[in-house]
């Protein structure tokens, strides 16, 4: 797929005003996957799909404040979930936060060629508030990795402080979506998760066996987080 | 930390927790009807879906429990059985009822009831075992009425009939021989063939209908059983309908298998996968 062409009605800032037509910019999509692309893209079928996800989020009153994405297992999509969904909101107008809080495996960043070298972390002990230490990927799309990490940074989830930092994101976007990790681990630190307005879980279509999902999605409901529903990933 | 960001932090602990508490009660508040639902058991729709889903499977199972239903039942050798009437009593006022039944329950636990049999299988000319013989014939406890009826089955109607009234005939002749020295000779006892058992229509052996049926029970069970136990450790979700099913949970979003768009991935799964 050509890049110029990959972004549908999405804009980046660099080249908002530049009379392209809502195409990303070659320049601001340097280092981005071709995978990020598409998945930012608005005008395709997959970007279709996930406005769609956007409209019903809206349609049950769940298309404001902090969304936990998180998935059964590793590799169903829950990233992709998180840029796809931003994306979709953030055409629709709204302004839109997506934070990596995978502090044992960051790869959000990855996703745009860039370093790990500021994120969420760096609001734990920075000057300003989180929302300066992310990026924009499009209008209005804000992305925030999760920032140096050490072995160990995951009992990060237990500091107030980080709960702190989000909500303050909050503050100043409408929706921020928080990239999770997987439910067990999700489980494990329900202080820090259920702190946030609600729980978005990503099952991909061919890779997640049924009996897993199924008991997570148990699990969820019974430590009553409130999940808003489920996205089918990778559907064939 | 810079001063400035510590004055910053101060206030702003208090309103968070104020903020946490209203959104505990939203969460509350927002609690759908859908997620306060029992999950614990399997509903009737999920494991109808399940079967609809496998349903070559559970009908697989089901045919192949069905035919080795068949084929034990047409390799099991058919069943008729006989019946035989005897009419037993004690002669009247010789003896109380009760030295009566006393009589004829020590007769049947004796030597002499095994001789019956033995004496019955040779007269019947049964030419397999003496314990297969035993294993056929029927004989109830008591004399009810005093009548005794004795069911004999075999392979055919005719065997059936032969071993019957054998045994009947037997028994007669025995009591016959008995007469006067039952109970030190208090008790008479009278012992006839009352009705002869006749070769019987109709097959008697009425579970190979419910063998079948059994079997198809059984094997719908195993197959349903089979395809829940498969069910839960698919990989394949077939679309919405099967996950809202499967997980009881809304699907918000379907988002489809990009794979083939991607000409190359950066360090990143082609398909979706990432995260």
């Amino acid at each position: 797929m050509n890049p110029e062409q990959g972004a549908g009605n999405v804009r980046v800032p660099d080249d908002a005003g530049s009379g392209a037509g809502g195409n990303l910019g070659v320049m601001a999509a340097e280092g981005w996957s071709e995978h990020t692309r598409l998945v930012l893209s608005s005008g395709s079928e997959l970007g279709r799909s996930f406005a769609a996800l956007a409209e019903n989020l809206g349609a049950v009153g769940r298309s404001a404040g902090s969304l936990v994405v998180t998935s059964p297992e590793s590799g169903t999509g829950g990233t992709t979930v998180c840029l796809g969904l931003g994306a979709a909101l953030a055409a629709s107008g709204k302004r839109v936060a997506v934070v990596d809080c995978n502090l044992d495996r960051p790869h959000l960043h990855r996703s745009f060629g860039r370093p790990n070298f500021t994120g969420l972390t760096s609001a734990l002990d920075g000057v300003g508030g989180a929302e300066s230490y992310g990026f924009d990927v499009a209008w209005n799309l804000r992305v925030m990795p999760t920032g140096p990490v050490l072995p160990g940074s995951w009992a990060l989830l237990n500091s107030p402080k980080l709960i702190g930092a989000i909500q303050a994101l909050e503050e100043q976007r409408d929706v921020v979506l928080l990239d999770a990790p997987v439910v067990g681990e999700v489980l494990a630190t329900p202080n820090f998760w259920g702190s946030f307005n609600g729980v978005l879980l990503v099952i991909h279509a061919t890779r997640t066996p049924k009996g897993v999902a199924r008991g997570f999605t148990d699990a969820l409901l019974d430590a009553r987080f409130n999940l808003f529903g489920v996205v089918l990933n990778g559907h064939v | 930390m810079p001063p400035s960001t510590r004055r910053r932090d101060r206030p702003r602990t208090n309103r968070q927790s104020q903020w946490q508490g209203q959104r505990q009660g939203q969460r509350q508040s927002r609690w759908q009807g859908w997620q306060r639902e029992q999950r614990d058991d399997l509903t009737l729709s999920e494991a109808g879906h399940v079967l609809w889903e496998r349903r070559a499977l559970v009908t697989g199972c089901m045919i192949f429990f069905l035919a080795v239903a068949v084929f034990y039942g047409l390799s099991r050798e058919p069943v008729y059985t006989a019946e035989a009437t005897l009419s037993v009593r004690s002669e009247e006022g010789i003896a109380p009822a009760g030295s009566f039944d006393e009589v004829l329950s020590g007769l049947r636990d004796s030597a002499a009831m095994q001789e019956i049999r033995e004496g019955a299988s040779e007269k019947a000319g049964w030419e397999a075992s003496q314990a297969d013989f035993n294993e056929r014939l029927e004989v109830p406890e008591g004399v009810n009425n005093e009548e005794l009826k004795v069911r004999f089955s075999a392979p055919t109607p005719e065997e059936a009939a032969r071993g019957a009234n054998a045994y009947a005939e037997v028994f007669v002749e025995r009591v016959g021989e008995l007469e006067g020295r039952l109970a030190g000779g208090a008790v008479a006892v009278n012992a006839s063939v009352e009705k002869a058992a006749e070769p019987p229509e109709r097959r008697s052996d009425r579970r190979r209908f419910l063998v079948p049926l059994v079997a198809g029970v059984g094997g719908l069970l195993v197959g349903g059983g089979w395809a829940l136990f498969l069910e839960g450790r698919a990989r394949q979700w077939s679309g919405s309908r099967d996950a809202e099913l499967t997980l009881r949970a809304p699907v918000l979003g379907v988002i489809p298998d990009f794979s083939g768009n991607l000409v190359s991935s950066n360090g990143v799964s082609s398909d979706g996968g990432e995260g």
